[in-house]
């Protein structure tokens, strides 16, 4: 009969929760993560309900991360608000503009700041990889927001690199056929715009005026799942929605968050009262 | 014939041709009125004999009626673009160049495909009787832009190059004081300057005289001597001329030969050079234009019989000061004055001479560009240290190198922040020298500070914390991209108030505006009375009313729609949408006071697949647009 292999378990100590952590860790190390450095806080995704899809509850700058969705499906708006998020300390955020479409209106509408903003228009796939490259090794860089089509494995863990030297956070709004494929990115979201309503077909009897009690709403809801995760379980999905006012993203339960509403300040009125949390 | 719009007029004449002027047309005419003169004017047999050839006009996207041969002809009888003159006693040279083979200047092609793309058809639609004629917006900026380049390019034949002193200039001023005898004579040097221009595709005047104000009446008033004469008509070289001055002159008789083989309709004129002391009997008997006088000034002139600079010469100078008023000053004698030498008139620089500039001159020329970043290092160096004893760091500077031939390249290095630091101003610098392709051995090296301010400073402390060196970082950063991709490439947005979605932002550069930048931010912080800038704005839309991502130039789509109602489904390329919901009109008309105006009705449309894009229905033609797309 074959001896059966003696397996030596560590010897853990302290309480569950310490012990989870350790373990975890440990699992990061084997994977080939980066460790957890102390200084690195925790960026919000945009919203509670993603922030609880992801294992720490956030993203770390230096990470990479993926933003799949079809076209027009809200995957780069979503990136947007995450990178938002991570310019609050004062950072800049840069854009990588190579098909010459990126229009500052909408992202001033989502909360960006213009100032704090540069976009960069690179003429050539060749240009543009060097100076992601260059943009995510720079620590005077706090977020970069970029469209990647088809990237071979070696410049993709590259880019890698490159985010955890910079401690740049990476958002790379990608295809949607690329779902599936290999990725040296840490978290990969997939994003899909959920349709809202029964489909009726417009008609010349519709009023002019967008007023009408009528007309539809503009709630964005979209899906959002996390389909690939280096340091935690995949597969969890939220449902979550814009705004159509302020453009601020909440859970599409969102009267059960509490995450703080950003309100731009020509909207804001010093009486007006936060909505009800019930429904 | 060039067009620009008026006020009250619209499209007038701005800049037409000689051949236009005897058809009839005159400047300031109403541009429909100019076509109809020419359209009805009856072609000559020689026109009508020229062939079909297709020729790089046509390619810019030109009326198709023209053929080559007579635009050509049209162009070397178009006024002139630009006039070197030069004088000195100083002698300086003076010439116009007229553009062969391109078009008049760089605008005109550019604004050519241009109206292509915007309007087509249209260029074709003007020319529609198939008149001989070529039509292009008049664009002062482009030109003086274009002639600024050829000002300091033409760097390499004197140090002092200005511009004519005039609101639309169109001459170059050279000052070849003591230049004559580098270049073997200054009638070899007259003829260097043809061959370059003629290179570059320009046919060029030149004329050498003592004064600027004789230089330029020669060069735009002379007698012209056309291509059958001009070889015949030209001069031996001074006698005791060394044997280099003999290859030039052999270098001038060919390069006029084989212009003349390569546009056999087109003129290309001997430099007129006056010998010192002469210019007043040479410009005795040219028109009284040729003094530069305005309008009102000539008509007096005119009526009383005066057409020669020799006549008003012989005038009493009591009697022109007190009848020739224009804007309180008597111009007439000034002008005069400036042509006979009494007064000195000065060559303005087309631009300031550099404050900071070091300089390295090879033996022999040197084609490795590993060599040339040694002396870019070295030279760096000095012109760091010389900037650090001032507390100044480079904005601004370009890197020039003079290659075999004449030729010189450029590299220009624009910094977010002033820098003192010669290691990054090489590595900038090194960054363009991979890309750059070297026509030949680098004879000479040359850096010029062209913008300099004052270095920020930075107190050290003790413990180095990572807060102060982000800052620096990316200032690194920009200065790297902007030096590869270039500073055009690389700009922060800034949202402007314009309802037209494309023009509602703006690019601003961050390179080279140092100061401006530290200015804004101290008004800023005036403003918020000391607050720091938050991270709140004015913004006039909401998050869901405009697109992420706005395509420009916008696309055409196919669409299915009821009558002046939404789209219920539209085609992009091959992909077909059906509309789920929609939300609009939103309706934009604006930008009537720039030409064509805008009517657009938007429609924010989401498909059965959940995608929004954001369409728009063109009022006037009725078709359907993608503008932009709610990624």
């Amino acid at each position: 009969m074959p001896r059966k292999a003696k397996v030596t378990l560590p010897l853990l100590e302290g309480s569950s929760r310490q012990i989870a952590a350790t373990l975890q860790e440990e699992i990061r190390r084997l994977e080939g993560a980066r460790p957890i450095s102390r200084d690195d806080a925790l960026l919000s995704a945009g919203c509670m309900a993603m922030d609880q899809l992801l294992p720490e509850g956030g993203l770390r700058r230096g990470w990479l991360t993926e933003w799949l969705g079809i076209e027009g499906g809200g995957a780069g708006a979503l990136a947007l608000v995450a990178a938002r998020e991570a310019c609050l300390d004062g950072g800049a955020l840069v854009v990588m503009d190579r098909e010459r479409c990126f229009y500052p209106p909408a992202a001033a509408a989502l909360g960006i700041d213009l100032e704090a903003t540069i976009v960069v228009r690179p003429q050539n796939h060749k240009d543009e990889l060097w100076a992601l490259d260059q943009v995510l090794r720079c620590r005077g860089v706090a977020a970069v927001w970029a469209r990647l089509g088809n990237t071979d494995d070696r410049t993709f863990r590259r880019l890698q690199l490159a985010a955890e030297e910079g401690g740049v956070l990476g958002l790379l709004i990608r295809p949607d056929h690329l779902r599936g494929k290999p990725s040296w990115s840490e978290v990969q979201f997939w994003i899909e715009p959920k349709v809202v309503g029964a489909f009726s077909a417009p008609s010349a009897a519709h009023s002019r005026t967008d007023a009408a009690p009528s007309a539809p709403a503009r709630v964005r809801r979209l899906r959002v799942e996390v389909t690939r995760c280096r340091s935690g379980p995949t597969g969890g999905a939220a449902e979550v929605e814009f705004d159509e006012v302020t453009g601020a993203l909440r859970g599409a339960n969102f009267h059960e968050e509490t995450h703080p509403l950003f309100v731009a300040p020509s909207v804001a009125d010093s009486t007006a009262h936060r909505r009800s949390t019930t429904a | 014939m060039l067009h620009a719009r008026d006020v009250r007029r619209g499209e007038c004449v701005a800049v037409c041709s000689t051949a236009a002027l005897r058809r009839g047309v005159k400047i300031g005419m109403p541009l429909a009125e100019a076509i109809s003169l020419l359209e009805a004017d009856t072609s000559s047999p020689a026109e009508q004999s020229l062939g079909r050839k297709r020729g790089p006009m046509e390619e810019s996207g030109l009326p198709r009626g023209a053929s080559v041969n007579s635009r050509q002809r049209l162009l070397s009888e178009a006024k002139a673009q630009h006039a070197l003159v030069g004088h000195a006693g100083k002698r300086r040279a003076s010439f116009s160049a007229q553009n062969s083979e391109a078009p008049l200047n760089a605008s005109h092609a550019e604004s050519a495909r241009s109206r292509k793309a915007a309007q087509p058809g249209e260029a074709a639609a003007s020319c529609s009787s198939g008149a001989s004629c070529y039509f292009a917006p008049h664009q002062p900026e482009a030109d003086r832009k274009a002639l600024l380049e050829l000002a300091a390019w033409c760097e390499q034949f004197s140090p002092h190059v200005g511009l004519e002193p005039h609101s639309e200039p169109q001459s170059l001023l050279l000052d070849i004081t003591g230049l004559g005898p580098l270049f073997g004579g200054e009638e070899a040097l007259a003829w260097r300057v043809i061959e370059a221009f003629g290179r570059r595709g320009y046919s060029i005047r030149v004329a050498v005289a003592d004064t600027v104000g004789a230089a330029w009446a020669l060069s735009h008033f002379g007698a012209d001597l056309r291509s059958g004469k001009a070889a015949d008509a030209l001069r031996p070289p001074p006698a005791g001329s060394s044997g280099k001055s003999d290859i030039l002159r052999g270098q001038a008789r060919s390069s006029s030969v084989v212009a003349r083989n390569m546009l056999p309709a087109f003129a290309v004129s001997a430099p007129r050079i006056i010998p010192p002391g002469q210019h007043r009997e040479a410009i005795g008997s040219l028109a009284v234009e040729a003094l530069r006088l305005p309008a009102p000034t000539l008509e007096t002139l005119h009526q009383l019989g005066v057409f020669q600079i020799g006549q008003v010469a012989e005038l009493p100078r009591a009697s022109l000061a007190s009848r020739f008023q224009h804007e309180g000053k008597c111009v007439l004698i000034e002008r005069l004055d400036q042509a006979f030498g009494v007064i000195e008139e000065l060559i303005a620089p087309h631009r300031p001479p550099p404050e900071f500039r070091a300089e390295f001159c090879l033996e022999y020329s040197m084609a490795s560009l590993t060599g040339v970043q040694t002396i870019l290092a070295e030279l760096f160096d000095k012109v760091c240290r010389e900037l650090a004893s001032v507390g100044k760091g480079v904005l601004r500077s370009v890197c020039r190198l003079d290659c075999e031939g004449g030729e010189v390249r450029k590299i220009e290095l624009g910094l977010f922040q002033p820098t003192a630091s010669a290691e990054r101003l090489l590595e900038l610098a090194a960054m363009q020298l991979e890309q750059l392709r070297l026509p030949g051995g680098v004879g000479r090296v040359g850096v010029e500070v062209e913008i300099a301010a004052p270095l920020t400073v930075r107190q050290q402390t003790l413990f180095a914390r990572e807060d102060h060196s982000r800052p620096r970082e990316l200032a690194f950063l920009i200065d790297r991209l902007s030096s590869r991709l270039g500073a055009d490439h690389v700009f922060r947005p800034r949202l402007l108030s314009d309802a037209q979605p494309e023009r509602a932002f703006c690019e601003t550069s961050l390179i080279g505006h140092w100061e401006e930048k530290r200015k804004a931010e101290s008004e800023r912080r005036k403003k918020s009375n000391g607050k720091p800038h938050s991270a709140a704005f004015r913004v006039r839309f909401s998050a869901s009313e405009r697109p992420l991502r706005l395509w420009s130039p916008p696309i055409a789509i196919q669409v299915v729609a009821l009558a002046d109602g939404p789209p219920a489904s539209f085609r992009i390329g091959r992909r077909c949408f059906r509309v789920h919901r929609w939300w609009g009109p939103e309706r934009i008309e604006t930008a009537w006071w720039r030409g064509r105006s805008v009517r657009r009705d938007y429609y924010q449309v989401e498909t059965t697949t959940g995608a929004r894009y954001w369409l728009y229905r063109h009022l006037r033609t009725r078709k359907w647009f993608l503008h932009g797309e709610y990624g």
